[in-house]
């Protein structure tokens, strides 16, 4: 994470808003893993918790690296106007935020799981694992919308306010249950 | 019965079960047998004893004929897999000193198999356990870790809510935990 932020925080062109997004994402993912790990005299499954966390935290550091990648190309094809690159890269760069903010989604909801089934003592962690969650679909969402050039009528968009909506759904649902 | 159901019932039968169906001269259970152990055996020769392909299929070959002239030594059917893992040890280690390695010494030639052993025997276990579990836990916990779909596609896949999908992959390992405990308590030893 150190290292994350040391890049971010570069004058690097990437990595940048969806490596930080995926950070945010992570740290969710690694709040669900230590609640989990805490709660295993209360929750006969907390393992299988922790394995969904592990699996999905694999998936945000894949997908962080091909989303700096297709931001690379982006940026190279709309800096020199080339028109079939910016047809190739653009898409791309879109697909693999909406992937970002499918994982966060997914995080958000394994959080809520998580705090319906822990140890009440560290319901708080959860909620605010699936506000980062929320935070990082919705970052997800806005990127796909950026690399789509705003065209909200096409289904990736339609997707990543779905996703959106299910990741607060989640949050929204655990903060009232304070 | 038809040859697809043959092969899907062999598919679930147990290790000491396909021997003994071997042994009887069932060539549906010596295809089995092949099917169930080759991608083992291939793993050992590649990624523990480091073969080339060439060299990799060579013992594949040798390991099955052997397996078909000697299996009525094998004095516990249950203890088929690791008697096919020795066998391929034993191959591996021949097909290196032929080679080029003539000299190499067997403490160097083993460095490190042990472990590389121990985690294809896991995968195994893991696959055959898989195998044993009903099948939509098998499915859920496929997509879900296999196939990295998400909560969203599983649902619709399997016409499930999103929301419970974290919960049903959750209990589906705890089935496949307890699959492989009771496995492990079962194990026999060669």
């Amino acid at each position: 994470m150190e290292r994350l932020l040391t890049r971010v925080g570069s004058a690097e062109r990437t990595p940048a808003a969806g490596s930080a997004a995926t950070g945010a994402a992570a740290l969710a993912a690694a709040l669900v893993t230590k609640v989990a790990r805490r709660s295993r005299d209360v929750w006969p499954e907390a393992g299988g918790a922790i394995a969904q966390a592990a699996a999905l935290d694999s998936r945000l550091w894949v997908n962080a690296a091909a989303l700096e990648q297709s931001y690379e190309a982006a940026i190279d094809a709309l800096a020199t106007s080339n028109q079939p690159r910016i047809a190739e890269s653009l898409p791309q760069a879109a697909e693999d935020s909406l992937e970002l903010a499918r994982i966060a989604a997914d995080l958000a909801e394994l959080a809520l799981e998580a705090g319906h089934r822990c140890d009440q003592a560290h319901h708080a962690d959860m909620t605010v694992a699936a506000v980062l969650a929320e935070a990082a679909a919705r970052a997800g969402a806005v990127l796909v919308a950026v690399n789509l050039l705003s065209r909200s009528d096409d289904t990736r968009s339609s997707e990543a306010r779905l996703l959106v909506a299910r990741a607060e759904s989640a949050a929204e649902t655990l903060a009232s249950e304070r | 019965m038809e040859f697809h159901q043959r092969m899907t019932a062999l598919s679930t039968t147990t290790d000491a079960g396909l021997v003994a169906r071997c042994r009887e001269g069932d060539d549906d259970a010596w295809e089995e047998l092949v099917r169930r152990f080759s991608r083992y055996v291939l793993a050992i020769a590649q990624q523990a004893y480091r073969l080339s392909p060439s060299d990799a299929e060579d013992v594949f070959q040798e390991v099955f004929a052997r397996t078909y002239e000697r299996l009525g030594d094998l004095r516990n059917d249950e203890a088929v897999r690791p008697w096919i893992a020795q066998l391929t040890r034993r191959l591996c280690i021949d097909r290196i000193r032929a080679g080029a390695r003539e000299s190499a010494d067997p403490e160097a030639l083993e460095a490190g198999v042990d472990d590389s052993l121990d985690q294809l025997d896991e995968a195994l276990s893991v696959q055959e356990a898989m195998l044993a579990m009903p099948d939509n836990c098998r499915d859920i916990l496929d997509r879900f870790f296999r196939r990295d779909e998400s909560y969203a596609v599983i649902g619709t896949a399997l016409g499930l809510p999103s929301g419970t999908i974290a919960s049903r992959i959750s209990r589906c390992l705890g089935k496949l935990r307890e699959q492989l405990e009771g496995r492990e308590r079962a194990r026999p030893t060669s």
